[in-house]
């Protein structure tokens, strides 16, 4: 199949619900559950690659096993199956489906080209840049490719500038300003997409999702200083409970009041016991399992609705992400017990 | 007045077969699209798709009966 995702690239019929939704929910009964991530974790990286192998996997790692060995072959496969399997939703979708799933995937060209400009300022191989591809999204993926093999991130920004979407990039910018822009943008216009459907359940993943993003942030700017450019660049409107202004006073409160305000938000409990922590690691990383806990839970029911899709390209997302974590740590030889915490089950 | 008793039986006949006719098109075809669905994913799933999808049927034979008591009980009594 053609990995290479555009709107164009579809024949955009209705949405049939009832096709949709139950095949969606098929798919959703083969991912794993808790017992295989317990069974996973007790493996070594070549046994987890054999294992998913011979399960919804299948396809990719015979396929990449040829070039690929070890975690390498892992991640190529994870990556690959969940193009495969997004792109498969697309196909089947029709055109409301279609509106939604390319507003979620849009976010995998964020990713990609994120990762190119962090690969072309670090100077890494062109090669080795695309490893850390996804070939999904809005941009096809020979475009991507093509970005990663210019010279420098300033071309990439160049060429990048062309596509009308992207014209407010600046390549004289710092790289972690473009890339904030990139968020602010992506957020922005997908509120505009969807202002009409202000109380849907997916306008409010999306702005829990603008909370968590700005949370890590002021925590980060409160623990290591801000200027008012900083924060004006670093904080994006919209969110389900902070808007700017809330997020202004969050950043200049005392750690007391940082905590009463946040305790009055579902995230007070997941911050809480972190607040004390030296590094942000572990709470941005729960703040995380949180938000896709939450897209797990809100996205049930509505059976003529798109909510079985989402909810199934969350789920999707939460596999892959399960099985890079423990695949990753395995390699890294951390323990069972530390890797299990990061899962998101 | 019995002229008018009498297509008023027969409408409703007609009513009760064509409505549930096409109620019972409608059930089975968001069922036959479900279980071609589920099927595509999990080839096992024919068995119970195909009963699924002829449920819908008894509706139909419901609006028959309606219509059968219609035709042959009550319209000859209004004749």
């Amino acid at each position: 199949m053609d990995s290479n995702v555009t709107f164009s690239n579809y024949i955009l019929e209705e949405t049939n619900y009832s096709y949709l939704n139950t095949r969606v929910r098929a798919m959703e009964s083969k991912v794993f559950k808790k017992d295989t991530y317990m069974k996973l974790l007790n493996m070594e990286v070549s046994q987890i690659a054999r294992y998913i192998g011979e399960y919804e996997y299948k396809e990719e790692i015979d396929s990449l096993s040829r070039e690929y060995r070890g975690i390498d072959l892992i991640e190529r496969a994870l990556n690959q199956n969940l193009a495969n399997t997004y792109n498969k939703i697309l196909e089947m979708g029709g055109k409301k489906a279609a509106t939604f799933a390319f507003a979620v995937l849009k976010r995998w060209d964020i990713h990609n080209i994120i990762s190119i400009l962090r690969g072309k300022f670090a100077e890494v191989s062109p090669k080795e840049i695309e490893k850390t591809l996804i070939p999904i999204g809005e941009l096809s993926f020979n475009y991507i490719l093509s970005l990663g093999n210019l010279s420098t991130y300033q071309e990439v920004i160049q060429k990048l500038k062309k596509l009308k979407e992207f014209s407010f990039l600046d390549e004289s910018k710092e790289i972690a300003d473009i890339e904030s822009e990139l968020y602010i943008n992506y957020y922005k216009n997908i509120l505009e997409k969807f202002h009409k459907n202000k109380k849907s359940v997916f306008v409010n993943f999306i702005k829990m999702e603008i909370d968590i993003t700005n949370l890590r942030n002021v925590m980060r700017m409160r623990r290591y200083g801000f200027t008012i450019e900083e924060e004006q660049k670093n904080v994006i409107d919209g969110g389900l409970y902070f808007d700017l202004e809330k997020l202004g006073k969050l950043l200049r409160h005392s750690n007391t009041e940082f905590l009463n305000e946040i305790k009055k938000t579902p995230y007070g409990q997941i911050i809480e016991p972190y607040v004390s922590e030296i590094t942000l690691f572990n709470v941005e990383e729960e703040l995380e399992k949180f938000l896709m806990g939450c897209a797990k839970k809100q996205f049930k029911g509505g059976h003529l609705t798109i909510i079985p899709v989402l909810h199934y390209i969350i789920s999707k997302k939460i596999e892959v992400e399960n099985i890079r974590k423990i695949s990753r740590g395995k390699a890294s030889n951390l323990e069972s017990k530390i890797i299990e915490q990061s899962l998101v089950i | 007045m019995a002229e008018l008793a009498v297509i008023v039986v027969v409408l409703s006949a007609a009513i009760s077969v064509a409505v549930t006719g096409f109620a019972a098109a409608w059930a089975e075809k968001h069922i036959g699209s479900a279980a071609v669905g589920a099927m595509t994913e999990k080839e096992e799933l024919f068995g119970k798709g195909l009963v699924l999808t002829v449920i819908p049927e008894t509706i139909v034979i419901f609006g028959l009966t309606v219509a059968l008591v219609l035709l042959f009980v009550v319209l000859p009594q209004v004749l």
